[in-house]
């Protein structure tokens, strides 16, 4: 092993476990929710073929190529998602600013990156383990061509994950062409070319990755650009523009706040029509609500994090203490009306809710929204478990009222 | 225009200053002292962007305490350090600056910034500025609302000569209709702002005078 990749290894390392240990202690209680709210009774094996579906769909034979397409598409957001999510940790922070400016060789910092790549990737590696355990154990799918399928998506995955790393967002759509032979290879498992077709999406991988081409603006600001285009923020007031740019800074994580409102959202309305709209509606919507309203609040830590750097400069200006506080409320509010609008037009189908139930509900949410926001300022590190308390509170609250 | 009284801070048990006491009238002065005497501290109490533990600030004869608004309506503050968003652009500064104040940025304010050279960085967020250019931004957030007092905190730092200049005849010119205070090591600067200069040492010695 040469002596550079050794040493940059180590302070990488060390820089990836002191930032990863940071940002657990700075999440442990979502961590925790997270594990109270696993189904009760749930046992490691069955927590990992869970996980592993998506990678048993993907080897479950007779199906369509764009269905493998989707599947395969969808692994691999999670796992750029998850890198993503990481991105500062793993990329070395502000020292490899300056080590950028040592003579290393190019590849000694590309094999370091993917050294911490696949540790990173331990917790996804898990599923994929299960699901070969699985693809092992099952005499019909326990083929080489699986054995190839799976070894061609780890090599997709990795490569796409490097190209966030380094930044190389405009290779992203192209390399995941070689996805295509990898869906084909899967819908048509008894064609004579079917165990080439992973081998030759790994192919393909690696002649797009050495395809010289420039590289792309991030996507921050395109995103940026995309929701804020130049007409419309000429038309939003000043605080507004500055909290959208707050939660844009942060492009993953809003991402995926959003993405969670409106998939909690969509999967409450449908499970309401599954009910066909009886007497579980209100209690559901009830309880949906509470979720909506938990996973809306954690915008506010987003933004006061934000706001706290300018807090002394604020401080020189003639606005008044609360000035963010109140912006940041009607804000939140704002954006959670809309996922609570979809589920109060699922609502309006249920015959037994009347008008003042929808009313109540709509007000409570807010109420709750609002009432969140305390102990982000009370309450410290401490504020998930405050939050999640004031939830059950009013969830127990809102459900007695309702049943009663 | 600016005065204080009977100012003390401490920083966890240990005393900074205590009793400041000292009135400004109209005019440019530069506050001088030994690193870590307290000159930041001062400027950032003067300006409300912290907490004194004791005494009181008067802006153009309005509390900082019993009337924070209309105080710091009058005041502006220009840190040592850039407080502002990374994400945020410097031409979004000023107009949240002119928002607050309840004002616009008036054509003098652009002038300046023409002059300083940041017409063509108002789009760019203040992460990827230089730190020069970002306290060229803060500086003309300052002259927004024509203000009665301007507190900085070593404005010249950062600054390339041609600001420098530019900023010392604002600063003198500013001065004939408002209070000045700004902290500075840098003598050549204080001399082209015209400025009195005064000496942090002497204003706790004064303190510790009045003690007696």
């Amino acid at each position: 092993m040469p002596e550079g990749y050794a040493r940059l290894l180590r302070l990488r390392l060390r820089w990836y476990s002191s930032e990863s240990a940071r940002v657990l202690q700075r999440h442990w209680q979502w961590l925790l929710l997270a594990t109270v709210l696993l189904p009760m009774g749930m046992t490691t094996d069955t927590l990992l073929r869970l996980c592993a579906y998506p990678l048993v769909a993907l080897l479950a034979a007779g199906r369509e190529v764009p269905v493998y397409l989707f599947w395969l598409l969808l692994i691999e957001l999670v796992a750029l998602m998850w890198v993503g999510w990481q991105r500062g940790a793993l990329r070395g922070g502000p020292f490899m600013h300056y080590a950028a400016t040592l003579p290393m060789a190019p590849r000694l910092t590309r094999a370091v990156d993917m050294t911490l790549v696949l540790l990173a990737d331990g917790l996804l590696l898990l599923p994929l383990l299960a699901a070969l355990i699985d693809t092992a154990t099952d005499a019909q799918a326990a083929t080489l061509r699986a054995l190839l399928a799976l070894g061609a998506l780890l090599g997709c995955v990795l490569s796409l994950q490097l190209l966030l790393l380094e930044r190389r967002y405009g290779r992203l759509a192209a390399m995941s062409l070689a996805n295509l032979p990898l869906a084909l290879g899967l819908a048509r498992p008894d064609s004579p070319l079917a165990g080439l077709l992973p081998v030759a999406s790994v192919v393909l991988l690696y002649v797009f990755w050495r395809l010289p081409g420039p590289r792309t603006r991030p996507p921050r600001r395109l995103l940026a650009q995309v929701a804020m285009p130049t007409g419309a923020r000429a038309l939003l007031p000043i605080f507004l523009r500055i909290q959208l740019r707050a939660l844009l800074a942060r492009p993953v994580h809003t991402l995926l706040w959003g993405g969670a409102l409106t998939a909690l959202a969509l999967g409450l309305a449908g499970l309401l029509q599954r009910f066909d709209y009886d007497q579980r509606a209100l209690p559901t919507a009830v309880i949906g609500a509470a979720f909506m309203a938990l996973i809306a609040a954690s915008a506010y830590r987003t933004l006061r994090a934000a706001h706290a750097p300018m807090g002394h400069y604020l401080a020189s200006l003639p606005v008044s203490r609360h000035y963010w506080l109140l912006r940041d409320l009607g804000l939140v509010a704002l954006l959670a009306s809309l996922p609570l609008a979809r589920l109060l037009w699922a609502l309006t189908q249920a015959p037994g809710v009347p008008a003042r139930a929808l009313l109540g509900l709509t007000l409570a949410f807010f109420l709750l929204l609002a009432l969140l926001r305390l102990p982000l300022g009370v309450a410290g590190r401490q504020t998930v478990l405050a939050n999640l308390l004031l939830t059950a509170l009013w969830t127990g609250l809102m459900l007695a009222l309702v049943t009663h | 225009m600016l005065a204080f009284d009977h100012l003390t801070k401490a920083y966890g048990g240990t005393p900074l200053f205590a009793g400041l006491r000292h009135a400004f009238p109209t005019g440019v002065f530069a506050l001088q002292g030994a690193n870590g005497i307290g000159k930041s501290t001062l400027l950032a109490i003067l300006a409300g962007a912290q907490e004194a533990d004791a005494g009181a600030v008067w802006v153009a004869g309005k509390s900082l305490h019993a009337e924070p608004m209309a105080a710091r309506a009058r005041l502006a503050y220009v840190p040592d350090a850039s407080p502002v968003y990374p994400f945020m652009q410097g031409g979004e500064l000023l107009a949240f600056v002119a928002a607050v104040k309840r004002t616009e940025v008036r054509p003098e304010v652009w002038a300046l910034a023409e002059a300083l050279g940041l017409a063509g960085l108002m789009a760019r967020p203040f992460g990827k500025l230089s730190l020069g250019t970002q306290k060229k931004f803060l500086l003309c957030a300052a002259w927004i609302g024509a203000p009665s007092v301007l507190l900085l905190d070593e404005p010249s730092n950062a600054l390339d000569q041609a600001a420098r200049q530019l900023l010392a005849a604002r600063l003198r010119e500013v001065g004939s209709r408002a209070t000045v205070l700004f902290s500075s090591h840098d003598a050549a600067f204080v001399a082209a702002t015209g400025a009195e200069v005064v000496s942090f040492e002497g204003l706790l010695a004064e303190a510790q005078g009045d003690e007696g």
